[in-house]
């Protein structure tokens, strides 16, 4: 009866320390499913600055043949769109990539106020793609803001905040777009 | 003691409780490939764009959701249909190839909305197009009917002049319980196997241990560290229990059969009725276009 019970005990401990290393385990893998899915996702949203930058040069050179007089703002499209191939960091493609949003707004605008351009077919479809595109954006970094909550809330609740300081694991900053980007353009004509 | 052990395992489950993430919006469920809840498609038109979507769906397993909603809660309509999108899963899950037509009467605005895989099918331009020439005109005339059936006509016709991918080889099984199928299965099959032991060994230690091995692989599975524990320690329990009553039963029974079921309720199964099965988890990602009238 006595060596029953010593067994039981064996196994209660077995028991144990097996579902706490598991546990463990599991929650590490955890903290680098989540950080990746971060990473996966921010490669999301540059992956549609990409499609902004490739849809410019097409959008900048119609809409040129309607507005010869406001050529301030393509030059300013062209030389955000520039720095912007140019950035090198995340940091320094988000901050690009939000003057490049600022200078499309304009042209947008520019392209409402005017019936004769608003009207043609070609440039209809392409204020269709920049409209798609900036929507597409926008979507990719509430996503990408979502997978940063989850990451950053993993890190910083129990149990997995204990792993995440022994691991190194950093809360990610939230994607806040750049001043003045959701602010609606002034244009003086 | 007793009830400290209790208020201990509620601080637990408290605190280890998985935080989901919450969605803005509460969706309806899909009525069918058409889900009029505005109540602006009349009623033959809606049998009829139901049948054409259904029979899309079967020859180029293309999913196309066509949408009317009386208001959009106060959200614009690109913010509603990328997540009304989400919710349902509209497209096939590997191919994502879905379509949202919706159309809010409230606002009056109406956008096309496309899954990740049709967007070089159609694009933005296309989709404002279908928009500006289809479906607009008849708007303005107060002629919803015939808007949207003409929408989606169009949709349907770039679609299948796109062609995409064939029907999946997959089977609808599998595709409800997702990746977890084989795990589920096999685990299930384990479990069979061990019961007879279970049933004929005096001890209750086989069914309790295998309990915790099946709750950390099912805790793990979830990704959840608290879940994990959770269950690890409740399967051990259940498991620990069926061993009892098998090997109390043994002699009586034989083992046959007793027990099976605290395993298979790992699945949560939803079944959809008639032709329509719901939509099948594909993804968009802000591609398409709307319009106003």
């Amino acid at each position: 009866m006595k060596r029953f019970s010593c067994l039981i005990a064996i196994g209660v401990v077995l028991v144990i320390v097996l579902a706490i290393v598991l546990g463990i385990a599991g929650s590490y893998n955890g903290l680098v499913k989540k950080s990746q899915a971060v990473d996966s996702q921010w490669a999301q949203v540059e992956t549609q600055y990409q499609r902004r930058y490739d849809l410019i040069p097409n959008l900048v050179n119609t809409a040129k043949g309607y507005l010869t007089q406001e050529q301030t703002i393509f030059s300013e499209i062209t030389q955000a769109r520039a720095s912007y191939g140019a950035a090198q960091t995340t940091n320094e493609k988000a901050v690009a990539a939000g003057d490049l949003e600022t200078a499309l707004g304009k042209l947008i605008v520019i392209v409402e106020n005017n019936p004769e351009i608003k009207s043609d077919k070609v440039m209809i479809g392409l204020m269709d793609e920049l409209a798609g595109t900036e929507n597409r954006i926008s979507v990719e970094r509430k996503r990408y803001n979502d997978t940063v909550r989850e990451y950053n809330s993993a890190v910083k609740s129990f149990p997995s905040n204990i792993l995440a300081g022994m691991f190194n694991f950093e809360e990610r900053d939230y994607f806040t777009s750049v001043s003045g980007a959701d602010t609606p353009p002034v244009v003086e004509f | 003691m007793k009830r400290s052990l209790s208020a201990v395992f509620l601080v637990l489950v408290l605190v280890l409780l998985p935080a989901w993430p919450v969605s803005a919006i509460t969706f309806p469920k899909a009525q069918g490939f058409v889900s009029d809840f505005a109540g602006l498609i009349a009623p033959a038109d809606r049998a009829a764009l139901e049948d054409r979507l259904s029979t899309l769906e079967k020859e180029t397993s293309a999913e196309v959701a066509v949408v009317t909603v009386s208001d959009l809660g106060g959200t614009t309509i690109e913010d509603y249909a990328s997540q009304l999108f989400e919710a349902w899963g509209i497209g096939k899950k590997d191919q994502d190839n879905g379509v949202l037509f919706i159309v809010s009467l409230a606002e009056h605005k109406a956008r096309i909305e496309v899954g990740y895989g049709l967007e070089p099918i159609i694009t933005d331009a296309r989709a404002g197009r279908i928009l500006d020439e289809k479906v607009i005109p008849e708007f303005k005339n107060g002629d919803y009917s015939t808007g949207i059936l003409q929408g989606a006509a169009a949709i349907e016709e770039y679609i299948r002049a796109g062609t995409p991918p064939g029907p999946l080889e997959d089977n609808p099984v599998r595709s409800a319980l997702g990746d977890n199928m084989p795990l589920l299965t096999w685990l299930g099959i384990i479990t069979i196997y061990l019961m007879g032991f279970m049933a004929r060994s005096k001890s209750i230690w086989l069914g309790g241990i295998w309990g915790v091995v099946v709750g950390t692989i099912l805790g793990l599975t979830m990704g959840n560290p608290g879940s994990t524990l959770l269950l690890a320690g409740a399967c051990g329990g259940l498991g620990a229990l069926l061993d009892f009553i098998l090997s109390r039963n043994y002699k009586e029974r034989a083992g046959k059969g007793m027990g099976t079921g605290w395993f298979s309720s790992g699945g949560g199964f939803s079944g959809g009725g008639g032709s329509f099965g719901g939509f099948s988890g594909g993804s968009s990602g802000g591609g398409g276009a709307s319009r106003g009238w």
